[in-house]
Parts: C-alpha cells; sequence; structure tokens
C-alpha cells in the first residue's frame, strides 16, 4: 500500500517538474499556479541559462590615474587570476565585482531612452548609488582624489572580423574626464 | 566486472560520489570566500551584494565560515562512516542554508546536488528490508528522471536560441571574455568557427535524446561516456569545473542497472493492478 503511494508521488514529481522545466506551453500555463507552489522552495530549478543567447558586450568600467596612462579594466586583475587558476572558482567573485557595473550599464541605457540632453545623463549617472561606489573603489585603488574613468564595453567580434588577430575590442562609449571624489565622512 | 557489484554497494558509491563532489565545491568556494571576507580591496561593494537585511543582526563573516564548516563535517562524515540518517538530513539542511546566504556565487552545479541530496535524505541503502529496497529503487529513479530532464530542458532552450542553430554558439562560448582563457580564445580565432560547427550540433543532439538513450544498455554507456568527456571539457576549458564535478557525481546513479532492477518494480506494480482489476470484472460478471 505504502510502496503504491510512493510511486504515486513520484509520477506526480515527475509531472510537475516537466510542467516547470520546459519552455512555455499550454499545459504548463494550465497549471502554473499549483506547480509554482509545489517547485518553489526545494525543487526550484532553473536550465534555461545553458541555452540562452550569449551576450557579445560585457559591461565594464575602464579607468586612467593620470591622462597619460593607458586604460585599464577594472577588476582586471581578478579576471587575469581567474584565468591563470582554474580550480579557485574567482570567476564567481569577477562576476560579482562586475555588480555596479552592471547596474551603472542598466541605468544609463534607461536613462538614454528617456532623457535627450548629454550633460544631465553625465550628471544623474554620476550621482547615481552604484556609480559612486566605482568612484571611491578607482580612488582607492589610485590613492588619488581625480580621476578619469569611461563606460566601456567589451565587443565580441562577429565571425566576419575574422581576419583581425584579436577576438575582442574595447570600445568606450561614455568618457568622463577629471572627475573629483567627495568622500562622505 | 559491474556485475560483482550489488545494486546496494552501486548505490553508495553514488552516494559518495555526490558528497565527494560538494565537498570539492565547498572547499573550492572557502577559498572565494575567505578572499572576499579577508582582502579590503574585494569588500569596497561585496559586502552590500551579500548583506541586504542580514547585516544587522549577525556577523557575516561568522555565520558563512560557521555554515560551510557545519555542512562540510556533516558531508565528510555522512561520506565515509555513517549509517545514520541524521547526517545526511544534516548535510542536507546546512548546505541549503549556506546557500541562501551566499547565494550570487553559485553555479547550476549546486542547484542539481542539493536536489540529489535532498532525496538522499530518504534512503539508507545499508539497511535491509523490503521497503528500504524499494526506497533506494524509487529515488535512483528520481535521481535518472532529475538528470535526463535537465538534459532535455536545456536542450530544449539551445535548439531556440538562434546560434546554437546555426552552429556558431561553441565559438563564441570559447572566445568570450567570462568563459574562455586568452590562450584558448586566440587559438580558437586562428582555427576560425569551422571545427567548432560539428561539436556544437554533437552537445545538442547529446542533450536532446540523453533521456531516450540511458534505456538501451550500450547505448547508455556509450552516452555516458560523451557526458564524461563533454563535462571534462567543460571544467578546464570554460572554467566550471566545480560544475562538471557535481554533475558528473550523479552519473553513478546510472550504473545501476535500471533496465534490471528499478524498470522491474514498476513492471510489477502495474502487473499487480491490471490483475487485480482483471480479477474483479470477473468477479463481478
Amino acid at each position: 500500500m505504502i510502496k503504491n503511494l510512493l510511486n504515486i508521488l513520484f509520477l506526480i514529481h515527475v509531472f510537475f517538474t516537466i510542467n516547470y522545466l520546459l519552455p512555455e506551453n499550454p499545459l504548463s500555463s494550465e497549471f502554473s499556479k499549483l506547480t509554482n507552489t509545489y517547485m518553489r522552495p526545494i525543487f526550484h530549478q532553473n536550465w534555461e541559462l545553458f541555452g540562452r543567447n550569449l551576450v557579445k558586450n560585457t559591461p565594464s568600467i575602464a579607468y586612467k590615474c593620470s591622462l597619460e596612462d593607458d586604460w585599464f579594466l577594472l577588476g582586471h586583475n581578478i579576471l587575469n587570476k581567474h584565468q591563470d587558476t582554474r580550480l579557485l572558482g574567482l570567476g564567481k567573485l569577477y562576476y560579482l565585482v562586475n555588480y555596479n557595473i552592471r547596474e551603472t550599464h542598466k541605468h544609463y541605457i534607461s536613462l538614454n531612452q528617456f532623457e535627450k540632453n548629454p550633460s544631465e545623463i553625465r550628471k544623474k549617472i554620476l550621482n547615481q548609488s552604484n556609480m559612486k561606489k566605482i568612484l571611491s573603489h578607482i580612488s582607492k585603488i589610485c590613492k588619488k582624489e581625480t580621476i578619469t574613468l569611461g563606460m566601456a564595453l567589451i565587443r565580441q567580434k562577429n565571425i566576419s572580423e575574422i581576419e583581425e588577430p584579436e577576438p575582442h575590442e574595447l570600445v568606450i562609449i561614455e568618457k568622463f574626464e577629471n572627475v573629483q571624489i567627495i568622500r562622505s565622512p | 566486472m559491474f556485475k560483482l557489484y550489488e545494486a546496494r554497494k552501486r548505490f553508495s558509491l553514488f552516494r559518495k560520489a555526490v558528497y565527494l563532489a560538494e565537498i570539492f565545491h565547498l572547499v573550492s568556494l572557502w577559498s572565494v570566500i575567505q578572499t572576499i571576507l579577508t582582502s579590503n580591496y574585494y569588500s569596497i561593494n561585496l559586502d552590500q551584494v551579500f548583506f541586504e537585511g542580514v547585516s544587522e543582526y549577525v556577523n557575516f563573516s561568522i555565520l558563512v565560515t560557521s555554515l560551510l564548516l557545519f555542512s562540510l563535517i556533516f558531508l565528510i562524515v555522512s561520506m565515509t562512516r555513517s549509517q545514520n540518517r541524521f547526517f545526511y538530513v544534516g548535510a542536507y539542511i546546512s548546505l541549503t542554508l549556506f546557500y541562501e546566504v551566499i547565494g550570487p556565487v553559485l553555479d547550476g552545479g549546486n542547484n542539481l546536488s542539493l536536489i540529489v541530496i535532498f532525496f538522499l535524505c530518504f534512503t539508507n541503502e545499508n539497511k535491509r528490508g523490503p521497503f528500504e529496497d524499494h526506497l533506494v529503487k524509487l529515488v535512483s529513479w528520481v535521481v535518472i528522471f532529475q538528470v535526463s530532464i535537465m538534459y532535455f530542458t536545456a536542450g530544449c532552450y539551445k535548439i531556440l536560441s538562434p546560434l546554437w542553430r546555426n552552429g556558431t554558439a561553441l565559438f563564441y562560448v570559447l572566445t568570450s571574455v567570462e568563459y574562455s582563457t586568452p590562450l584558448v580564445a586566440k587559438i580558437c580565432w586562428i582555427l576560425g568557427p569551422i571545427p567548432f560547427v560539428l561539436p556544437s550540433y554533437l552537445i545538442l543532439g547529446f542533450q536532446l535524446f540523453f533521456p531516450a538513450a540511458i534505456f538501451n544498455k550500450k547505448l547508455k554507456y556509450l552516452f555516458l561516456g560523451v557526458g564524461t568527456i563533454f563535462h571534462v571539457s567543460i571544467g578546464i576549458f570554460v572554467g566550471l569545473p566545480t560544475f562538471a564535478m557535481n554533475v558528473f557525481a550523479t552519473y553513478f546513479v546510472f550504473l545501476l542497472t535500471i533496465e534490471d532492477d528499478v524498470l522491474k518494480c514498476f513492471k510489477d506494480w502495474t502487473c499487480q493492478i491490471i490483475k487485480n482489476k482483471f480479477s474483479l470484472l470477473k468477479n463481478r460478471i
């Protein structure tokens, strides 16, 4: 008796998991509330991330400590360390460091949709909370109060541009020169 | 060679593999967390990501390290010398709490292994009896279903995305900033996209046909071999070693001869139901 009950439970689990995981279809939308209540805390899983479209433009922030220097990428040393030693899982750390960068890029894109005046956009971005953290981060690295930085994209080239030797290029969308950093007390 | 093992021994091998992979994952996380907690350079924005709501009440570093240590101890004990369900449940609970706290540092592998560890709490292959045997079979079925549905959904979403359909996705993965090394990216760029077209379709085929292939005795081992190569190369070239380990550990459940053992219990069950119904019908007639 208990064995049969367990078997039925297994079949129910199979049904709900299939409903929860497969791409949207009429069946899953019919039972969506039930499946969510069954799956959410314990059996929650998301395998869509293995098949989504790849991001070809990775947002990043480039900075200069003085105007004559080359561009440096924020978090580049973690990325290099990650690429040297794969087993330490530093890629996750890089992902975390990029958190503020991604947020500011989202903010920048949404600002560009609604705001027409470029100087207003620059002001609003420099006053954003995530951007302020980035600024203090860079000023700590450079040990300076005035820095130059730029919103950048690491663009992955298409196959049609295959003659060039480098697979990536740095595109700087917006430049901020000599930004003064006001430390909060 | 495989016939020497009983089903129970193979199941305990599977259990040990899953726990070992999780221990490997935790050890790799340990180094990441230590760099987050100790170094001033990284801690500028990381605590803000982690802390939301927790920081006011608990010291974050003590919480994280104690949870990690607890789950490590539970996992090691239940892997090596425990015949007690208490340790399995403890390992599951401490792991869920730990993952809840450090959410954004995780990849997909921990998700799979947490579900598997949840189901492993219900069984104890060291105990004997018809009910325990049934539980072992059912749990191995659940894990088999879980792994195959994972591959199938991944294949479905891959087929829906245009880059995988035209066979260039593998090339773009191997030349991307976050998932590749500069050396591998440059070699791929020199080779061009042509050598990566067939392998990317091979991955699609592997993932979509996996649930069907494991029911065939010969095809099963072929698919497991291909999957092993697939995951080893993910671990090396794409930079997700812990994810690869976690998925590979679940492959040990396929060493249970599902064609003989596990399918039989369902056959018996359905046969019983049909027989009972027929006998009822006969009585009525």
